[in-house]
């Protein structure tokens, strides 16, 4: 993510977005992760993503029942939102 | 039609005298028109079920039998006509191979006598006279109506005649006469093998086989008419083959098999008792309570599993691990048999197969009716122990392991036919050291020319082509790794038991294939080397650092593990330690357990054919969206992103997406496998994506799905056993990431395995900081042990680690009973010289010679040279005068001691060579180190200085040749791995490239890969244009000291070297070794790496 180009106040938003879904990614092994927090931050970083995909697969995958299922789309979701 | 049936056929399974597979007689015989074809090898039916395969398929019924020569030169071909009939005919041949031991057969008229009933004879008469006489009458005496004597043409003069003389001796003896051709071939072309094989049997050439050449030439398989015509004048004998082929009802499909009965539990059945033990099993591991998806499973499970009636072939196996388990020996089931819940909670397999959703179809399906197949893995070392637990219990007459057809393969074809033709051997060798060692072809045209040899010698291009046949031709047989067979009844009775090359082991005649065409059940004890490592590092952690861990108590989930795995700093783990799978590790960030499960089963030719390697990796990296066209597809693939990569998946992906039964998708899965074969898949597809499009999906993805489980054939994982695998893996890689002190000298241990040699595991734990020590007479046990290190008050160095010591079991030669004794004649007391250990340890003066050799006297002060002139002057035994002084004075007396010479030490490059040679490492320093300053001079860089090179410049690197890969699924690329004193450059080279040099690559220990540099994150390969030879340069390294650096220009205030007025200077030694010996003329210069090659 090109975060050094933001302003401070937005690269913060960033930041912490990245932080909560990187907990959730390692998470996502044992329990669905579909929570509010991981909700915001998505929302938090559906502006600076080109595409929209990553994130709605981060989401679409936290709520998933099967957990190796879970935590392997979230992983490939992060990855993208990490490389973008 | 003349109703002639030919009788006498010998196989190539009668090894090195027949020229032609079942298969070629068959499929000749069903053009020639045959009803029937009577197989009969020598002394053995090792060949009767691929014969029976090929009858089926051609329709022409097989006669089954065996020719057997008795210890009075007496030959006899015996035909059992029933089911008792064959059971005498197995338990014969048991009996002769019990007695003449592997591949022999060793029977007497009496043996034969005592199990005629049922059994057509046939004598092979040499010439009428009185000994034919004799045996005729005694074969009628014996076998009454089914004796017969066999009329064969010899191409000899007067053979009719000879054949008169005969029939008219049958006749008058009361038995019938019977035409027989002696077929050795399918077809005249195939005589000059023939003779290749009797020359390969003969151990001679072609020229000089003299009359140990068959006897004529016209041994092919003849038309029933063409025979019918050559015996006009005998009509009854060629009318007494039909007769014989009609009373020879016995069929291999009537081998009904029966499963050893188990009584685990006393008064229940073996389904109750199954039932029962899983239930407590399955109790003890919930304690909360059995989960309800899990009871679920394990009553369907043993619902088929009591109408297939498999019970006591589970308990077999659960019997096996428990024992094993009982004397503290690793193991793990593998394979499909970790799809079974029964299997998970009676601890036969570790992977949860509710958790992983994994189909029990895959393993026991209730359509297919075949065996199910249980694999285990057991520590390589130990699992000798369980092979004679089984013989043990189950009895030798009812447990017998499967065998293996040794075939030739391109090499030993190329060598063996290149002997038999008398081309020399140098040229044999040169033209063998082409060959791919796995190839299936022999040896190209070009290839040839590459040598400068000339294709039109005849000789040459007919010994080329006589190779490419062999290859595939049965050698010999040899025993199964660990497939076992177990028969409630006697095993004898079914298939003849021969002794094993190995002491106390048995093996029946029939190998894995045939064993699944007759569907026996097998029970796969298998060797696994990593479980040996993992079994020997828990001990060593155990004794060195008292942490008790086994398997089960590993958790798969330290992150600081997955971030070693990530970096691919995997060498020497389990699966995960190929170069494939390294380059993998940094893209694949794996990051938990199923991470890996994924990395085990993606770099395997199924996903790689399928190309779904790629998807999978963009989809992970979150570079491309996964897609699931609908939901219910979604549940499937979602654990891989969308990608099938488990055959569980694609049969799924048939259940869910086109109305498969599951059934119907194993058929499916098996039909992929065998796809080229069979050509039998069309209607799969059909099925397949037909019921997909109805289903709602889009023709392309059903189409794409199709394709992708299409190139899976076979070759792909089932998930559980990627699971199984993975398990080991993550041990391995926990152990090495926490204890990499206790990893490298367990694997040191259970070497050889895996891909890298003993200098590659030390080398990458130097690099761990973990120090290793050389093998000393004074400290070295026979395994590498664990050490205190110096520095470290409390038993551990700064980062806890241990230091290794290097065992005898390193130095090249030294047997383990002379190690041992060594290491137990030191106790508690060190050797105070090399004439000590001789006199205490009492070994052969060999066995301290390779300790000289290994420079395992560094502790005694002498140095490898120093050592080797000590041992040089021991003689065979201590002198009993002085033995027997120096047993009185407890000391050793100085009339028996050599007097001390002072030499010239070795050149330090020498030193390395030397070590090489005895330990296949050197701790002092790598080879390449000697040559750097040259390296340098011609533009060729390091190893380490690849990571700072831009992706694309164009680059040499050289380096000692360790290992060459040719995957199957490459297309032909050859990747190439070599090694300096930085570490390790990988090279890829494509298959026109690999063509133009291929004698290069084949045949040079060092080489320089020049070439394109290619960045892929942190992976870095080579393209390498050319491959230039270093041997030159690597054989010098002998002559080389350490690179000289320059002084520090203050000579004259700090001096450089010692001088005669420090402290302590002692003159050198007078330097009296021959120089020309001692530099360029001692043959042992060169440093030896073996090169590993795998596909």
């Amino acid at each position: 993510m090109t975060a050094a180009l933001f302003p401070r106040n937005q690269r913060v938003i960033v930041s912490l977005s990245h932080h909560i879904l990187r907990a959730a990614m390692v998470r996502s092994g044992t329990a669905p992760v579909a929570g509010v927090e991981v909700r915001l931050a998505l929302r938090c970083l559906l502006p600076h993503c080109p595409e929209r995909w990553p994130l709605e697969l981060f989401w679409d995958a936290a709520g998933q029942a099967n957990e190796i299922g879970r935590a392997q789309g979230t992983t490939a979701a992060f990855n993208g939102i990490d490389g973008k | 039609m003349s109703g002639y049936v030919e009788l006498q056929v010998t196989s190539h399974f009668s090894f090195l005298r027949g020229a032609s597979s079942p298969d070629e007689l068959f499929a000749a015989a069903a053009v020639l028109g045959y009803p029937a074809l009577g197989i009969a090898d020598l002394g053995s039916v090792a060949g009767v079920v691929r014969a029976w395969e090929a009858a089926k398929t051609t329709g022409v019924r097989l006669i089954t039998g065996a020719r057997v020569v008795l210890d009075d030169d007496r030959h006899l071909l015996l035909y059992p006509t029933d089911r008792a009939a064959w059971s005498r005919l197995s338990r014969l041949l048991t009996l002769g191979k019990s007695r003449a031991g592997k591949g022999g057969c060793t029977l007497g008229w009496v043996d034969v006598a005592a199990r005629a009933e049922g059994l057509i004879a046939i004598l092979l008469p040499d010439l009428p006279g009185e000994t034919t006489a004799h045996q005729l009458a005694e074969l009628h005496e014996v076998f009454g109506s089914r004796a017969h004597c066999a009329l064969t043409f010899r191409r000899r003069p007067d053979d009719m005649l000879r054949l008169h003389r005969l029939a008219a001796q049958a006749i008058f003896a009361g038995v019938r006469a019977v035409a027989t051709g002696d077929i050795l071939y399918h077809a005249p072309e195939a005589r000059l093998l023939q003779d290749v094989v009797t020359a390969i049997r003969e151990k001679c050439t072609v020229d000089t086989l003299g009359f140990r050449r068959e006897r004529h030439a016209d041994r092919h398989l003849k038309s029933p008419q063409e025979m019918a015509r050559r015996f006009a004048s005998f009509p009854d004998a060629v009318a007494a083959t039909a007769d014989i082929a009609r009373a020879c009802t016995f069929d291999l499909g009537q081998l009904s098999y029966q499963y050893p009965h188990e009584e685990a539990v006393a008064g229940l059945s073996a389904q109750s008792a199954l039932e029962k033990l899983t239930r407590e099993a399955a109790e003890a591991m919930f304690a909360d309570g059995v989960p309800l998806p899990y009871q679920a499973q394990i009553a369907h499970e043993l619902r088929l599993i009591g109408d297939l009636g498999y019970a006591p072939y589970f308990l077999t196996v659960n019997r096996i691990v428990a024992e094993s388990r009982r004397r503290g020996i690793l193991c793990q089931g593998r394979g499909s048999a970790a799809n079974s819940c029964v299997c998970f909670v009676l601890g036969v397999t570790s992977i949860d197969p509710i958790k992983h959703e994994l189909l029990f179809e895959r393993f026991v399906s209730s359509e297919r009716k075949e065996p199910p197949d249980i694999d285990v893995d057991f520590e390589h070392e130990r699992r000798e122990e369980i092979i004679q637990w089984i013989y043990d219990t189950y009895g030798r007459n009812h447990a017998a392991l499967t065998a293996v057809v040794t075939r030739y393969r391109a090499r030993g074809a190329v060598r063996e036919v290149g002997k038999a033709l008398g081309l020399p051997e140098d040229l044999t060798k040169a033209l063998a050291g082409l060959i791919w060692g796995w190839s299936q072809e022999g040896v190209g045209e070009k290839q040839v020319v590459q040598l400068g040899l000339n294709m039109e010698d005849r000789r040459l291009r007919l010994a080329l082509d006589l190779a490419r046949k062999l290859i595939g031709v049965p050698r010999h047989l040899s025993q199964h790794p660990g497939g076992f067979v177990l028969t409630h009844d006697r095993l004898d009775d079914l298939v003849p038991i021969e002794p094993a090359a190995m002491a106390d082991r048995q093996v029946i005649e029939w190998d894995k294939d045939d064993i699944d065409a007759l569907k026996f059940m097998k029970v796969d004890v298998l060797g696994l080397g990593m479980l040996g490592c993992m079994n020997r590092a828990f001990n060593l952690l155990d004794d060195a650092k008292g942490i008790r861990v086994g398997m089960a108590d590993l958790q798969d989930d330290d992150p600081d593990v997955y971030a070693m795995i990530q970096k691919a700093d995997t060498l020497g783990v389990f699966q995960i330690e190929s170069r494939a799978q390294m380059s993998m590790l940094p893209r694949m960030k794996p990051k938990r357990f199923y991470d890996l499960v994924i990395e085990v089963a993606i770099v395997r030719p199924g996903p790689i054919h399928g190309d779904m390697v790629h998807p999978y990796l963009r989809r992970r990296e979150g570079k491309e969206k996964p897609e699931y066209p609908r939901p219910e597809l979604r549940a499937v693939l979602e654990k891989t992103l969308g990608v099938p990569l488990f055959q569980e998946q694609a049969m799924k992906v048939a259940i869910v997406g086109a109305g498969f039964t599951p059934a119907e998708a194993d058929q499916l899965r098996r039909a992929m496998a065998t796809f080229k074969v069979t050509g039998g898949v069309s209607h799969f597809f059909d099925k397949l994506v037909g019921g997909m499009i109805e289903r709602g999906y889009p023709r392309d993805f059903a189409e794409r799905t199709f394709k992708q489980i299409e190139g899976f054939g076979s070759y792909g994982f089932p998930e559980s056993h990627a699971a199984s695998f993975a398990k080991i893996a993550y041990a391995s890689c926990w152990m090495k990431h926490h204890h990499p002190d206790v990893f490298c000298a367990a694997l040191l241990n259970a070497q050889p395995m895996g891909f890298y040699a003993p200098a590659q595991v030390v080398r990458d734990a130097r690099d761990h900081d973990v120090e290793v020590r050389p093998v000393c007479v004074n400290a070295s046990r026979w395994d590498c042990t664990l050490e205190a290190k110096a520095n470290a008050a409390s038993g551990g160095g700064g980062n806890g680690r241990l230091a290794v010591r290097l065992g005898l079991r390193q130095v090249r030669g030294l047997a383990n009973v002379y190690g041992a004794a060594i290491v137990v004649a030191r106790g508690a007391t060190p050797f105070g010289s090399v004439e000590e250990l001789w006199r205490r340890a009492r070994v052969p003066r060999a066995a301290i010679e390779r300790l000289a050799e290994a420079d395992a006297f560094h502790g005694l002060g002498e140095d490898r040279r120093q050592g080797l002139w000590k041992v040089r002057g021991l003689g065979e035994a201590p002198l009993p005068l002085f033995a027997a002084a120096d047993a009185s004075e407890a000391a050793f007396s100085p009339e028996g001691v050599e007097p001390t010479v002072a030499l010239r030490p070795m050149s330090d490059g020498r030193e390395v060579v030397a070590d090489y040679r005895s330990l296949q490492l050197s701790l002092r320093a790598h080879p390449l180190t000697f040559l750097r300053d040259e390296l340098t001079a011609r533009g060729i860089v390091r190893s380490a200085d690849l990571a700072n090179i831009k992706d694309g410049r164009r680059v040499e690197v050289a380096g000692i040749v360790l290992i060459r890969q040719k995957p199957g699924s490459a297309k032909g690329i050859l990747f190439v791995t070599v090694e300096d004193e930085t570490g390790i450059a990988n090279g890829i080279l494509y298959p026109d490239r690999f063509e133009a040099q291929r004698r290069t690559v084949m045949s040079a220990a060092m080489i320089g890969l020049k070439g394109r540099v290619q960045k892929e994150g942190d992976v870095i390969h080579i393209i390498c244009d050319r491959i230039v030879d270093y041997g030159d340069l690597l054989a010098r390294v002998g002559q080389l000291d350490f690179p000289h650096t320059t002084g520090r220009g203050d000579g004259a205030r700090h001096a450089g070297s010692p001088d005669r007025g420090d402290a302590g200077w002692k003159p050198n030694p007078r330097d009296s070794y021959w120089r020309p010996h001692d530099d360029g003329m001692d043959p042992e210069e060169v440093v030896r790496v073996k090169t590993r090659d795998f596909r």
